[in-house]
């Protein structure tokens, strides 16, 4: 125990950044005072603000379908919300129906008690009830999981690379419009500016 | 002096950095649909559709805002939202007419209409009257014809654009047409468009809607929905009015209780 504490405090006081990111940050965003479009919505200003971070994969074990979320893609967010939550009430019912025969949860998880019910899969191939609940629930739990950070960071980054598109193209347009105004001129007396 | 090149300096990045103009969002919309791809195009409607209402408030009958309107249609036919894309292309021909894009159009127009599920007869009545010879000289005219023609389209999605293509018409016009006033408000309550359009023919008086339906089961649930939607948004004192109205009527069993839930809700509240 002395140890874990030893090391839990070596690590809080040798850890002096605020984020445990690979990448280093040279900037307080909440500082910095983006310059904005006019056209530009909340909604897309939200998305581009927002970058998949090695933080992140924390908090999308914490927070089942937080990169949907951050990527503003509620509807799949919820779907793998409900999807972990059911992995999870899994996980947890095999755990107390193991309390419930008297047998410990490995002993359970390890096959060791024989007297549990089985589900026939295939002809030669018979699966504990218990065994077929846990793995699936294991699986639902990683699948999920992966995907939230997987499809999660694909889809906020395929959002980001829209609206950059969109404004880039449209400001260079609206500058190559500017450009025809002033070579296609009338003639007027004016002060010009060089920089 | 360095004050004043910066000021000048930012007074020139200003006006760069300004509002995209009408032919930029037009370019752009050309090039994404070209490109054909839905999720660009459906990245940039909402931008276009904002576009649209400057449009709209300006009223300037050019070349280019006729353009942007069937470039809009177009993006909305791509992402297969078909009765976006028929207002697109009546806001064009209503609001901003031309011969020539209109001819290009026509086709474009009568497949449209068909994919959004229309008759063919309301389909060609809409083409008629939203057509160039039909177009009245009035720009406030202009926009009660729009109105009038987009109703007919019977979509739950294009009441929050025609409700605002009708603050326009507010904004320049003191005498509002009763059936609009009628169609507003039945809006405002949340009614089905199937039962909107049925009880707008009732509705030629400028007396309150739910008066003047003949019909006692939609007449029953406009006043519902009426008294809903006043306790909805809080306005107890004007449902209680209108749920004592509604008292008057001689209401069936399952009816009577519902005004009395409705009534217990509303005391409670006041």
């Amino acid at each position: 125990m002395k140890i874990l504490t030893l090391l839990f405090a070596f690590i809080v006081f040798t850890i002096n950044a605020q984020d445990f990111d690979i990448y280093p940050k040279n900037q307080d965003d909440y500082v910095k005072m983006p310059f904005v479009h006019e056209s530009m919505r909340l909604n897309e200003f939200q998305i581009l603000s927002r970058n998949p971070r090695m933080m992140d994969m924390a908090y999308s074990i914490i927070v089942p379908g937080y990169m949907h979320f951050k990527a503003k893609e509620k509807r799949t967010g919820y779907i793998l919300l409900t999807l972990r939550l059911s992995g999870y009430i899994g996980l947890g019912s095999v755990y107390y129906s193991s309390r419930v025969d008297d047998s410990s949860f490995l002993t359970s998880t390890l096959g060791i008690n024989d007297n549990e019910p089985t589900v026939q899969v295939t002809d030669e191939l018979a699966v504990k009830k218990s065994d077929l609940i846990l793995a699936t629930s294991i699986a639902v739990v990683i699948s999920t999981y992966l995907y939230d950070w997987i499809h999660g960071k694909i889809v906020l980054e395929k959002k980001q690379e829209y609206i950059r598109y969109k404004y880039s193209v449209k400001l260079k347009l609206e500058q190559n419009n500017i450009s025809y105004i002033q070579t296609n001129y009338t003639p007027a007396i004016g002060i010009s500016l060089t920089f | 002096m360095k004050k004043i090149i910066t000021i000048i300096f930012l007074i020139i990045t200003l006006n760069i950095w300004g509002q995209f103009s009408i032919s930029t969002e037009l370019k752009y919309l050309q090039i994404v649909n070209k490109q054909g791809n839905i999720d660009l195009i459906e990245d940039n409607l909402k931008n276009a559709e904002l576009a649209t209402d400057s449009l709209i408030n300006l009223g300037n009958n050019s070349l280019l805002f006729a353009q942007f309107f069937n470039e809009l249609s177009e993006s909305y036919f791509l992402t297969k939202k078909y009765e976006m894309s028929l207002f697109s292309l009546l806001r064009q021909r209503c609001l901003f007419p031309n011969k020539s894009i209109e001819q290009e159009y026509e086709v474009l127009f009568l497949e449209t209409a068909y994919r959004c599920n229309l008759s063919d007869s309301i389909s060609k009545l809409l083409l008629k009257e939203s057509s160039f010879a039909e177009s009245p000289r009035n720009y406030s005219k202009k926009i009660e014809k729009l109105l009038e023609l987009s109703v007919k389209v019977k979509n739950r999605e294009l009441s929050s654009y025609i409700y605002n293509i009708g603050l326009q018409l507010r904004l320049r016009e003191k005498n509002i047409p009763i059936w609009y006033q009628h169609w507003e408000f039945l809006t405002l309550i949340n009614l089905k468009e199937k039962k909107k359009s049925q009880a707008l023919i009732c509705g030629v008086q400028n007396a309150p809607i739910y008066l003047q339906i003949t019909d006692k089961k939609l007449k029953y649930k406009v006043y519902r929905k009426t008294i809903k939607h006043y306790i909805k948004t809080n306005s107890f004192r004007q449902a209680k009015n209108i749920l004592q109205e509604y008292k008057t009527n001689k209401l069936p069993l399952f009816l009577k209780i519902d005004a009395f839930f409705k009534n217990l809700r509303i005391l409670i509240k006041l």
